[in-house]
């Protein structure tokens, strides 16, 4: 049987070979780059804080707060996000951090952790980086303690250094 | 503990609520629970036991304004062995507004951060969305009961009544 197809010097199994192994090298570099975690970063009186991106359902302009009378003053009260009613913590009351100066960029974070929700009242967001999981390292002995209670990690962020705080700590410490 | 099936299965599927602001904050009642709604001298002639609502719970620093005080007598069974005669008990609440016909579909809980704190009252039991504001509901049969008899006009401690309105 006589095979028609013409010779290609591109397609030799050399070269297949060739294109083989640097697909194998780029596979090995990208698992060696390590696994990365999704992260919201803010600000807080001028500092940056993160939450765990998986927490961290919506992110929303400031709304209407209604009071809810009997409330302590980190919980200033409930929004409605879009028909959904929603309590509101003032994180940096908790923090025992001065309120925002600029309230026009205040964002709420909707976060869920353990079966708990809530806008979480925040003075901007930054970002929503993926960062490598290794980058995160334990958090310095210095911070306040009123702050490190709620701290999980720090990181380090366009040469800024990022407080990790962790939601499932600051929804307990309201709720036991 | 649950409901009964069959008692909840009686339920009806809307409520009708009283909504009122007090402080600015619109709250509402179901209308099942009020007796009267009466002026504020009145109740005070008929010698009834008026809890004015700010006195209930904190509403934030600095006195509470009501612009137009009415007094809603609280429906109920009497708590037996208290001496709390609820049905002589009755509630301040300003600025009566309208009566809203809410389905149970559209109630919320309280958001759980809120309900889950300690020492968190029971009275706001949940609330609803009208005209894109959170209407907060209170159930007047869950007010803590009060040790102390007290009769007449309310006290005037932290209390500021204009005329408007009356």
């Amino acid at each position: 049987m006589i095979m028609n197809e013409p010779f290609d010097e591109k397609c030799t199994s050399d070269v297949v070979l060739e294109k083989i192994g640097r697909r194998q090298e780029r596979a090995a570099v990208a698992d060696g780059e390590g696994e990365t975690v999704k992260v919201v970063i803010f600000s807080l009186h001028g500092h940056l804080y993160a939450f765990y991106g998986e927490s961290v359902k919506k992110l929303m302009p400031p709304l209407p707060v209604y009071y809810v009378p009997g409330s302590p003053d980190f919980i200033p009260g409930v929004i409605n996000v879009r028909g959904q009613i929603e309590s509101v913590l003032n994180i940096t009351r908790l923090l025992g951090l001065p309120d925002a100066q600029n309230p026009k960029s205040s964002r709420i974070a909707v976060a869920e952790k353990d079966g708990i929700r809530s806008g979480i009242l925040v003075d901007s967001v930054e970002d929503v980086a993926d960062i490598p999981i290794d980058s995160i390292k334990p958090p310095l002995g210095t911070l306040p303690p009123l702050i490190k209670e709620f701290v999980s990690g720090e990181f380090i962020y366009r040469d800024s250094l990022v407080i990790l705080l962790d939601i499932g700590r600051l929804f307990r410490r309201i709720t036991q | 503990m649950t409901a009964p099936a069959r008692r909840v299965d009686q339920c009806s599927d809307e409520m009708h609520i009283l909504v009122f602001t007090v402080q600015g904050v619109i709250m509402g009642v179901d209308t099942s629970q009020i007796g009267e709604i009466l002026e504020v001298d009145e109740a005070a002639t008929r010698g009834l036991r008026i809890r004015p609502i700010h006195e209930e719970f904190s509403f934030g620093a600095g006195p509470v304004t009501y612009k137009a005080p009415k007094v809603i007598t609280i429906k109920g069974r009497t708590a037996k062995g208290t001496g709390d005669h609820r049905s002589s008990l009755a509630a301040m609440i300003d600025r009566p507004d309208y009566i809203a016909e809410v389905t149970v579909d559209s109630i919320q809980g309280v958001p759980s951060l809120l309900a889950a704190r300690p020492g968190a009252s029971r009275a706001i039991w949940g609330a609803f969305v009208r005209n894109g504001d959170v209407i907060l509901l209170l159930d007047l049969l869950k007010l803590p009961p009060r040790t102390a008899s007290v009769s007449g006009k309310p006290r005037t401690r932290g209390f500021d009544k204009t005329t408007e309105g009356l």
